[in-house]
């Protein structure tokens, strides 16, 4: 990488963790460490809301998602909206005058310590697991980028990360958040322009093109539960999906907490109301143009130049032979994506289906290439997260792409930052303050807090070198997320039925849960449905339980 | 270990939470959340704006499904 894309990336990070210290000031009481002592302003915590949800996840797996795949997967957001004003006028405003420092602190007071404990544990697990997969794709680049093992890559961006993050709490990683989200706009802005200007066909031709191989489809109104991404799944999964994330998972919750009033807690994810949907189709057709563009600049037949290396290394003449097929077949392909931009009325359907031809030829090409990958190195060979770095660092402009690299490192920093912070303040609150040591002062729990950053740090890295072989990260994440959202949610919404009670919250968990790990391993529901069933069944379980066993279990 | 054994067994002495305001027992509703006729009229106008906001968004993305979907 050229020398001043390097020091717009290091000026980047070096300002994010600097601040980020000295923002450590007013954190020495649990209360601002946790929760900023309740200043933050409405905007802050809105572009902070956003911004942990748009991580480096969003910046890399999404571009290369919409290049594979299109736009449809834009539909999982469609909930998002509904979920935002929801929970503005729910859960907002009673966990913020509820006086507590997470989410299932308040369950306690609602049902029993037990209830709290299990949804916190849960919590624990998922947001440990979904913080690893959310590492692993800026360690994805910088193994791309310096040729260096993804174990590597991963500690570079973990260990900076956690030491902002363990002095200055949740200021530091709020107000990072603010500065990504400027800058991702930036950037993304920015390669749409030059996609636009270094595009050799026009807009219009260009959408055609993408068309063709229905990269444009946006909606799916078939109701099939097998099918990952439809308009159903997304307006119905997807606000469950949304109102668990947003409103029960600690990472988000403790951004609002932080704010000065329910107001401008209200005003903060309102801020993703708006802006949510606009800013994924940006990023979505950031990947298609990408997948336009390499219409007519050959990409590289396998996107991941560590497994290009081994497969040179090891089936040298073999893959000689794959790239000239290759070649030859990119020549077509680009001959009838010109001729569909030159065609017009009748004409254009043949150039089409001419063009989806050639299309399905460089993917017959490329599956043999991946399945080489699988023969040499034994891993799975999916490069989708591979796509949009390699596109960033060979074809834009230098300053452009140190503004994109210092973008997916920012991102990555605060969003895992956030997630750091939550998993500690949930440990120390749910379980080291509850049950181990509840009379100790702040600056004992402070210690402790920090300690509880660290291993989580530690974790989630662990986690990162396995979760970049599971395919496109994006969905890793959602799909980690799915398996215990619903059934999270669906408490939280117990709590709001009169005459739900501590066992029917308990063992409607549980059973949500379980209901939901044999939906996902023993039949072919897609991942967003698992939302509502977690939820739905949580509730069903949930209330006639109450009605039948009743009564607080505890001392008795 | 205690802390798990906390949320998969029933403690068999009660510890008192930290100090914050504790209901007199458990299995206590929500408190009411303040709602008088300006909330929801704010509401609905949020509402409203929000929708006219998606719909737009998203009737431009249709367009463009119906526009270049073959």
């Amino acid at each position: 990488m050229h020398w001043i894309n390097w020091l717009i990336v290091g000026a980047y990070v070096a300002w994010v963790v600097v601040d980020g210290i000295r923002k450590s000031k007013d954190t020495d009481t649990v209360s601002g460490y946790f929760l900023a002592n309740k200043s933050l302003s409405w905007w802050v915590v809105g572009l902070s809301v956003m911004a942990t949800q748009l991580s480096a996840v969003t910046m890399i797996g999404t571009p290369g998602q919409g290049a594979t795949d299109g736009m449809r997967f834009i539909q999982l957001y469609l909930g998002l909206p509904l979920a935002m004003v929801i929970l503005g006028v729910t859960i907002v405003p009673l966990l913020h005058g509820a006086g507590v420092y997470t989410a299932y602190e308040y369950l306690e007071r609602r049902f029993d310590s037990r209830t709290r404990s299990l949804t916190s544990f849960l919590f624990l697990i998922s947001r440990g697991l979904s913080a690893g997969a959310i590492m692993a794709a800026p360690g994805v680049v910088f193994s791309a980028v310096f040729g260096i093992p993804l174990v590597w890559a991963v500690a570079l961006i973990g260990i900076p990360t956690v030491i902002y993050t363990m002095i200055g709490g949740v200021q530091a990683v709020a107000w990072a958040d603010v500065k990504q989200m400027v800058l991702i706009v930036i950037a993304l802005v920015a390669i749409m322009i030059v996609l636009i200007v270094k595009m050799p066909v026009n807009p219009d031709e260009a959408l055609r093109i993408a068309g063709a191989t229905g990269r444009l489809e946006v909606f799916d109104f078939s109701f099939d539960l097998s099918e990952r991404y439809t308009f159903w799944s997304g307006v119905i999964g997807g606000t469950f999906l949304m109102l668990s994330y947003f409103g029960t998972d600690q990472s988000q919750v403790q951004r609002y907490l932080a704010a000065k009033s329910v107001g401008q807690a209200k005003s903060s994810l309102l801020m993703s109301a708006y802006w949510k949907i606009p800013l994924q189709a940006l990023v979505l057709m950031v990947g298609v143009g990408v997948f336009v563009y390499y219409q007519f600049v050959r990409p590289p037949l396998l996107y991941n130049p560590a497994q290009e290396a081994a497969v040179v290394a090891e089936r040298g003449p073999t893959y000689d032979a794959l790239q000239n097929d290759y070649a030859e077949a990119f020549t077509l392909r680009q001959e009838a994506a010109q001729a569909v931009a030159d065609a017009s009325g009748d004409a254009a359907t043949a150039a089409m289906d001419v063009f989806v031809a050639r299309e399905a030829d460089i993917q017959t090409i490329r599956g043999e290439a991946l399945a080489m990958v699988e023969d040499v190195t034994g891993e799975a060979s999916g490069d989708t997260n591979y796509i949009f770095p390699r596109f960033v660092l060979s074809e834009l402009p230098i300053g452009l792409a140190g503004i994109f690299i210092a973008g997916v490192f920012a991102a990555a920093m605060s969003s895992i930052a956030a997630e750091l912070n939550a998993l500690s303040t949930a440990s120390v609150i749910d379980f080291y303050r509850r049950w181990m040591k509840p009379d100790a002062d702040d600056a004992h729990y402070l210690a402790v807090s920090k300690g509880a950053t660290a291993f989580w740090g530690l974790f989630a890295c662990v986690v990162a070198t396995y979760a970049a072989t599971l395919g496109s990260l994006i969905e890793v994440v959602n799909r980690f997320g799915s398996f215990f959202y619903g059934s999270i949610l669906g408490v939280f919404l117990l709590a709001m039925v009169p005459g739900a009670k501590a066992p029917g919250a308990y063992y409607g968990l549980i059973i949500g849960m379980g209901t939901v790990g044999f939906v996902a391993f023993g039949t072919s529901i897609e991942y967003l449905w698992q939302n509502v069933i977690g939820a739905v069944v949580v509730l069903l379980v949930g209330v006639p339980l109450s009605r039948f066993i009743g009564g607080d279990l505890e001392g008795s | 270990m205690t802390a798990l054994a906390g949320c998969l067994t029933l403690p068999r002495t009660v510890q008192e939470p930290p100090p914050f305001p504790a209901p007199e027992s458990h299995d206590v509703m929500p408190e009411e959340i303040p709602n008088d006729g300006s909330d929801n009229s704010r509401f609905r106008t949020t509402l409203i704006r929000v929708i006219i906001v998606q719909v737009v968004a998203l009737g431009l993305l249709l367009l463009l499904q119906l526009r270049y979907q073959p």
